[in-house]
Formats: structure tokens, C-alpha cells, sequence
């Protein structure tokens, strides 16, 4: 088995696991931390790719989806913060409706 | 065809891996937000060391400064502002046994596909022979600005990261009001 092998079946596992972690979690806190998982995930692929293509779009690419996954993580965390602020402890599944 | 990465790297990469893997195990099945936290920044510097082991050096700086650095310490700052540590109740069997579910059957059609890619041998036949090396900071800079084809992308994360801003800003200021 060659090192490319390994990167890409545990790239997979850590997405599947990340997937089971947001169904399965209730604290929205935790719910963000397995969506970094799924997007460090989806990373790797991309940095290996650009590796086994000879290709730096890859990485490129991989530095765009830290920046999201950094925005994605201050708007999540806020939106916890409220949801903890609301009722403790907070469970992801409570709110109904959104109001803005 | 042989493939770029020498042979004896496989161990270094394949130790960095299984850190990553039981990291990420732990993120997910830990209760106590406080050592998901922690986890989740043990997995964040493994796949930074992956990204160092794959050439991407840039890459792997810019996990370790404003993944571990930035994101990782942010979630840990929230964790000791929720009230009593973030507790979460516990989940019944019915969510256990869905998100069980989804991730076999997620892992299932991806080890399908990855196998299938390579058992033809899909992946060697990819390998590009390479001139130059890759993963310099010229050459992902060469990417955005030259190349053209990740021009928009990248101005674009600039309106992102405002639009996150304002509205973690937003949150915090109804909030307030609210309180």
C-alpha cells in the first residue's frame, strides 16, 4: 500500500466520521467542530491531489476553503453562543424559527 | 509508473494518519466539549504535519497559523464562555443509531469508490512527472494571480470574511439588546 493510499482512505474515514458526528451530536458547538473535521476532510484530498498531479491548483483551492471554513466557524459560533444563551443546556434540535 | 512519495515516508505518513483518524474519534464521541476541543486541535496539527509529508508547505503553514492558531483557539474561547462547559444532554438510541447508520453507508460508498480507483491502479496512472516542485509560495501565488482561473474565488473570500464579520457583529449586538 502506498502512502497516497493511506491519505485518501483516511480522508474518507474522517469525512464519514465527521458526517456521523453531526447527526449524532446535540451540542451545536460539537455540530461545528465535526463540520471542521468534514471540511479538514475534503482538504486533504485536495492537497493530495495537487501532490499526485504535480499541480498547485490544489493547494490553491485548499487555502480558499480554510478561509471559508474560518467564517464558517465565527457565524456557527455565534449562533451556538445565542442558542446557549437561550436555554441550557442547548440542543440543535429546539429552535424552530429564525427570526431576523 | 512509480508513484512520487518515496517508501519511506509511508510510515510517517501512515502515523500522522492514524493521529488524524483517532483525533477526529475523539472530536466526535467525546461529551465534554472542553476535550473535543482539544482533539479537534490534535487532529488540526496531524493534518497540518500530512500537509508538510505531501509538499505543501504553504499549506501546512497556513493550517498550523489559522487553523490551529485561529479557528481551534476561537472554539476553545466560546467553550469556557458556555455556561457550565457547554453540557449537552445525552443522545438517544434512535440518533446514535441513524448517525451510525449514515456514516457506514457514507464510509461503505467511499471505501467502494477508492478501491475501485485503486485496484486499476487509477492513481499511479494520475501521477504527472513533475518538472518543478510544487507547493512554493510562488507557485500557489502563480495559481491566484497569474494562472486566473482562482482569481475570483480568492476576491471573493475577501466580501466572505466582511459578511462573517458583520454578522458574528449582528449576533453579538441583538444579543446584547436582548439581554
Amino acid at each position: 500500500m502506498t502512502a497516497e493510499a493511506v491519505v485518501l482512505l483516511t480522508s474518507a474515514a474522517i469525512f464519514a466520521l465527521g458526517a456521523t458526528g453531526v447527526l449524532l451530536r446535540r451540542n451545536p458547538v460539537a455540530v461545528l467542530m465535526c463540520v471542521e473535521l468534514m471540511l479538514n476532510a475534503a482538504n486533504l484530498l485536495l492537497v493530495l491531489g495537487s501532490h499526485v498531479q504535480g499541480n498547485d491548483a490544489g493547494q490553491a483551492t485548499a487555502l480558499i476553503v480554510l478561509v471559508i471554513a474560518a467564517a464558517e466557524a465565527v457565524v456557527g459560533l455565534g449562533l451556538a453562543l445565542v442558542l446557549f444563551h437561550h436555554r441550557e443546556p442547548a440542543d440543535i434540535d429546539e429552535p424552530r424559527t429564525v427570526r431576523g | 509508473m512509480t508513484l512520487i512519495t518515496p517508501p519511506a515516508l509511508l510510515w510517517p505518513v501512515s502515523a500522522a494518519c492514524l493521529v488524524a483518524f483517532a483525533a477526529a474519534a475523539g472530536v466526535v464521541i467525546e461529551r465534554r466539549a472542553m476535550r473535543a476541543v482539544v482533539a479537534l486541535l490534535a487532529h488540526s496539527l496531524a493534518i497540518a504535519a500530512l500537509y508538510a509529508l505531501l509538499a505543501a508547505d504553504l499549506v501546512a503553514v497556513g493550517q498550523v497559523l489559522i487553523y490551529s492558531g485561529a479557528i481551534v483557539v476561537l472554539f476553545l474561547f466560546v467553550v469556557t464562555l458556555l455556561p457550565a462547559g457547554g453540557a449537552e444532554p445525552f443522545s438517544d438510541w434512535r440518533r446514535i443509531a441513524a448517525g451510525a447508520i449514515v456514516g457506514l453507508v457514507l464510509l461503505a460508498a467511499l471505501a467502494t469508490v477508492i478501491s475501485g480507483a485503486l485496484s486499476q491502479n487509477a492513481l499511479a496512472a494520475a501521477v504527472q512527472v513533475q518538472t518543478t516542485p510544487i507547493g512554493s509560495v510562488a507557485g500557489v501565488g502563480h495559481q491566484f494571480f497569474d494562472a486566473g482561473k482562482l482569481l475570483v474565488p480568492f476576491e471573493l473570500t475577501a466580501p466572505l470574511l466582511l459578511v462573517a464579520i458583520i454578522g458574528a457583529v449582528a449576533l453579538w449586538r441583538r444579543q446584547g439588546a436582548t439581554a
